[in-house]
């Protein structure tokens, strides 16, 4: 599973470059994504943007990547693609994240609110 | 790798949509990556009969499911197991036919699946368990039944 890391200030942006999150490779999702945060990342942002399809495991390992991170920081999404947001919708997990259109989008929230 | 076997094109397209119901066997070692690979074919054989990108996402999302709980708790431990499953055209939509050799499902049938409450925040959500929900959110006419040490689970999905 390859994630991209990068910062744009204090928020993280986690890129995943595998076009499938699922049972086969969930479990390897959710490792990376642990070693990924580092405790200074104030903002976590979730990229899918090239992710086509996902299935309830990878559903399942966001949902664990979001709660490890505590209560006091939240892992955003952005640049899901359609059949991702229909999983998402599905399952009303749409309801309990941030759901970003884009990448920049979510750059722009933080110089707005910055 | 899976193998998919496609019947002749129905000489006479369907007013209803663009697609023609195909008709595909399957048979996919009990593994993820079988599953995976299984679900690639599929996608691109229904591509090819005429289904929309939606209308495969919509299929490949429930079999996603379904053949990851036949991998990870009918057969439970990897191994040489199989998996067979059958697409065939239905009044509305296509039919599915799962077949395996594994463990019966306990109770006797599947479960209702959860979807999370909505009152609830992220740290309570549960990390599984939506599998469940999600096929009987879009799939119609499940049906389990355990016949000769045989899981057959059948379902509609209402595409094409």
């Amino acid at each position: 599973m390859q994630l991209n890391l990068e910062w744009s200030g204090a928020m993280l942006v986690i890129t995943v470059t595998d076009p499938r999150i699922d049972a086969a490779s969930a479990v390897d999702f959710k490792d990376g994504l642990r070693k990924a945060v580092p405790p200074e990342a104030q903002r976590v942002l979730l990229d899918l943007n090239q992710v086509d399809f996902i299935d309830s495991s990878g559903l399942g390992a966001i949902v664990a990547a979001a709660k490890a991170l505590g209560p006091d920081r939240m892992l955003e999404l952005a640049g899901l693609t359609p059949k991702v947001r229909s999983v998402f919708e599905l399952t009303r997990m749409n309801t309990f994240f941030t759901i970003h259109d884009s990448r920049s989008a979510a750059l722009a929230m933080t110089a707005e609110n910055g | 790798m899976a193998e998919v076997q496609t019947a002749p094109r129905r000489p006479e397209p369907r007013e209803t949509s663009a697609a023609h119901a195909p008709s595909l066997r399957v048979i996919l070692p009990s593994t993820p990556m079988g599953v995976r690979n299984g679900l690639c074919e599929i996608n691109a054989a229904l591509l090819d009969a005429g289904y929309t990108t939606e209308e495969c996402g919509t299929v490949e999302i429930v079999l996603a499911e379904v053949l990851n709980n036949v991998v990870e708790h009918a057969y439970a431990v990897p191994g040489d197991d199989l998996i067979a499953l059958r697409i065939g055209p239905a009044q509305a939509g296509l039919t599915f036919l799962v077949e395996d050799r594994g463990r019966e499902m306990p109770e006797g049938g599947p479960p209702l699946g959860q979807v999370a409450d909505a009152s609830t925040d992220l740290l309570n959500l549960p990390e599984g368990g939506f599998g469940w929900f999600i096929i009987r959110e879009v799939a119609h006419d499940v049906e389990y039944r355990r016949e000769e040490g045989c899981n057959k689970l059948s379902f509609r999905i209402a595409v094409g």
